[in-house]
């Protein structure tokens, strides 16, 4: 370090101000008019608490957890009342062609539980992407509910069978 | 590491304490505000006295950089931010102000009092003529010199302070260096080398 940057450092000393200066500003303060706070500077300094942003950030996880159970839910439904109208529409026979002897009585064993109304493919809700683990398991789901579905749909053919056989019999 | 968390390295406890006022002004108490002001107000009012030459001037800048202070207390991330941001406000504030005022002390070597005799541990009066010659250098490589000299600052944190990229502080200082030396040279017949 030469002597310059010595004799430059002595001049430099730091300096007070005058005796007053400190009560000055606080005049000054007290005088100037508060600026008002925009609504996000009074969230921000509310969150720069920590205990604040830990129970801000447990509230909003909180939250997304419902609502992605809920919508989640809300999939689920459309999904299989959708599969289970397309099963009855496949398997279900027609009142003309499979048994025109008795179409009334058949319609008549169909409870109204079982009857589902096919949506219009307008109405129907949309259906999300899903990860190929959910669709296996909405798969597998749908087949289930497919073989129920036959299952019932073959009863109620072998019970119009069985009818319309008691009734050729008691014809005859 | 440059810029405010690396400028200032005190004690625990000191930190502490100016952490707990500087907590106790953003709160709104105008006592630790008082606290404050009178802490740093040797820096600011130092700054500007040095820079403007001026000792009214001065008070009323610094008067106006803790009025911004009060107004932005809550931005104060913890003492060392708000001490280097004291330091960057006023260097600014100095150099906008001489820039719209057109204060540059121009002082001819003729003004500059001859000295009896050169040059003693501390020369009061080479102080007064190296604060006069630095008063003549340019906005600022006046200000790198202050903050070199004055607040003791390291190139890059000077760097940090006024925007600029270190080597353009360095050159300043250099060249700043080389002026006052000249200077003196044909000022007092001798430079304090």
């Amino acid at each position: 370090m030469s002597r310059l940057d010595d004799e430059l450092r002595k001049a430099f000393r730091r300096e007070t101000p005058s005796a007053d200066f400190a009560e000055r500003v606080l005049k000054a303060v007290a005088a100037a008019p508060v600026p008002k706070r925009k609504w996000w500077d009074e969230l921000l300094s509310l969150l720069a608490t920590p205990k604040v942003r830990l129970v801000a950030v447990g509230v909003a996880v909180s939250l997304l957890v419902v609502l992605w159970a809920t919508q989640s839910k809300r999939v689920q439904v459309p999904d299989k009342t959708d599969s289970r109208a397309e099963v009855e529409k496949q398997v279900s026979p027609g009142p003309a062609d499979k048994n025109p002897a008795a179409p009334n009585e058949v319609a008549n064993n169909v409870t109204e539980k079982d009857q589902v109304v096919p949506q219009h493919p307008r109405h129907s809700p949309i259906k999300p992407r899903r990860h190929v683990s959910e669709r296996r398991e909405v798969a597998k789901s749908e087949g289930e509910i497919a073989k129920d579905q036959l299952m019932l749909a073959l009863h109620i053919a072998g019970a119009s069978l069985y009818e319309a056989q008691r009734m050729v019999k008691a014809g005859e | 590491m440059v810029g405010w968390e690396g400028t200032i390295q005190l004690t625990g406890e000191t930190v502490d304490r100016a952490e707990e006022t500087l907590a106790r002004s953003v709160s709104g108490d105008q006592l630790a505000f008082a606290q404050i002001v009178r802490e740093q107000q040797g820096m600011v009012f130092s700054l500007a006295y040095h820079f403007l030459r001026d000792r009214s001037l001065a008070e009323e800048l610094a008067q106006e950089v803790f009025l911004l202070l009060h107004q932005n207390l809550s931005a104060m991330k913890s003492s060392a931010h708000l001490t280097y941001w004291l330091r960057k406000v006023t260097s600014h504030r100095c150099i906008d102000q001489t820039r719209r005022l057109k204060v540059r002390p121009q002082v001819s070597l003729e003004d500059v009092p001859e000295p009896a005799g050169v040059t003693s541990t501390s020369d009061p009066l080479l102080s007064e003529v190296l604060r006069r010659v630095v008063g003549t250098l340019p906005e600022k490589a006046r200000m790198v010199v202050l903050l070199r000299y004055q607040e003791d600052l390291e190139p890059a944190e000077i760097a940090e302070v006024l925007k600029m990229p270190v080597n353009t502080v360095k050159s300043h200082l250099r060249r700043s260096l080389a002026t006052l030396r000249e200077k003196l040279t044909r000022c007092l017949g001798e430079v304090p080398v």
